[in-house]
């Protein structure tokens, strides 16, 4: 158990992450702190991403994968150069753009709604 | 009692999907289905990465002979899978457009300086000095994405942040000089400009949409060094373009409705 545990510590904190912003996110009233904890979540997502495409051979740190650059052509083509697994990467490069995004709109959203209302607090928008 | 309700929920959750994760493999086991395809666990692991069938190690052995490209990840979102970097890019345009349309529709026409404070002479002094060092880092991201760790959308984010700071400091009626909104406006367009007429390149000399090595985009040199890699360089270079405009672009739009709102008043 104690094994799993350290096994998987980087998916476990990805948890713990992904359950503090679904907090923020629907518990707390003010749309700012609503935004904050929605990149919260986001980022939870984006560790779980890169901890799966980790890639470890065996104990020596010489075999640990190494960031998806190439530095030798000829080793890199008989497979002898260890390196992570890139698409995870390339995901949450995709995702990361999304996220700034979502946050643009939603804080002009915002703006807009605190003119409007007077008030960033969602249970006093609705009287 | 009735406080403590909700977040022990949360906490609940939060050890339900622990317990899920627990069943996955460890962090770094090269055994994923997904690193490598193999799936006998006695295989030694320098023989899975060297022997693999799966995607990720294809693009890890072929992303140089392929596109010519040093960086994997640019090879992958950039070539291999360039159609969905390309409306990951429009995703920006139209958020950079509701942005505006939301921010700028009615009260949003500010005459005021932008500036309501007067920083401090060591933070103008260094901020100053700064952002051409800023400008110059994030066009050297820009152009060496094929390279090293890096790409457009990076790029164009740090030089957003150097004109940003700039604004912060000293105001959108300096700034508004040195970048206009037209400029801006043009930034935007010609950079989707670039990426889709290069993807069109492809078509033109009898390939499919996006092709770079087997069309035979112009730089296409040795691998590893600057002028090389084809559509890469190019598609870097409209994206940064892109991303950066449109972090400009949003950041004065609040700026401009913050102005509005001060004129009001």
């Amino acid at each position: 158990m104690f094994n799993k545990i350290t096994g998987n510590i980087d998916f476990i904190f990805a948890i713990i992450l992904f359950c503090i912003g679904l907090y923020g996110l629907t518990v707390k009233k003010n749309l700012i702190k609503k935004l904050i904890g929605l990149n919260i979540m986001e980022t939870s997502v984006y560790l779980f991403f890169i901890a799966l495409g980790d890639v470890r051979l065996g104990a020596n740190i010489q075999y640990w994968g190494r960031t998806p650059i190439v530095l030798d052509t000829v080793k890199a083509r008989a497979g002898i150069e260890f390196m992570v697994n890139p698409v995870p990467t390339g995901l949450i490069l995709t995702a990361i753009v999304v996220s700034v995004s979502i946050t643009a709109l939603g804080l002009a959203l915002s703006v807009k709604l605190y003119e409007h209302y007077g008030t960033l607090d969602t249970s006093k928008m609705k009287k | 009692m009735k406080k403590l309700f909700i977040p022990a929920c949360f906490i609940l959750l939060c050890f339900a999907m622990i317990l899920v994760v627990l069943r996955l493999s460890p962090v770094g086991d090269p055994r994923l289905p997904s690193y490598s395809g193999y799936l006998d666990p006695k295989t030694p692991a320098e023989e899975i990465v060297q022997k693999g069938q799966s995607v990720a190690l294809y693009y890890n052995k072929n992303a140089v002979s392929d596109v010519n490209s040093m960086n994997v990840v640019s090879a992958m979102i950039l070539d291999y899978r360039a159609y969905d970097t390309l409306y990951e890019a429009v995703i920006l345009f139209t958020a950079m457009i509701c942005v505006l349309s939301v921010l700028l529709f009615g009260s949003g026409n500010g005459s005021g300086s932008g500036k309501d404070w007067v920083p401090s002479i060591n933070v103008m002094d260094i901020t100053k000095r700064m952002v051409p060092f800023i400008l110059m880092f994030g066009l050297y991201i820009i152009f060496r994405g094929h390279l090293s760790a890096g790409g457009g959308f990076q790029g164009g984010v740090i030089i957003g942040a150097g004109f940003i700071i700039y604004t912060i400091v000293f105001g959108s009626e300096k700034a508004g000089r040195y970048i206009p909104e037209g400029i801006l406006t043009i930034m935007n367009s010609l950079g989707m400009s670039i990426f889709v007429c290069f993807g069109l390149l492809g078509i033109i000399t009898g390939y499919n949409f996006l092709t770079n090595k087997i069309a035979g985009i112009p730089p296409m040199g040795q691998a590893g060094v600057l002028l090389s890699s084809g559509t890469l360089l190019w598609i870097n270079i409209g994206i940064g373009m892109n991303v950066s405009g449109a972090i400009i672009r949003i950041f004065y739009a609040f700026q401009k409705n913050a102005d509005g709102e001060r004129s009001n008043v």
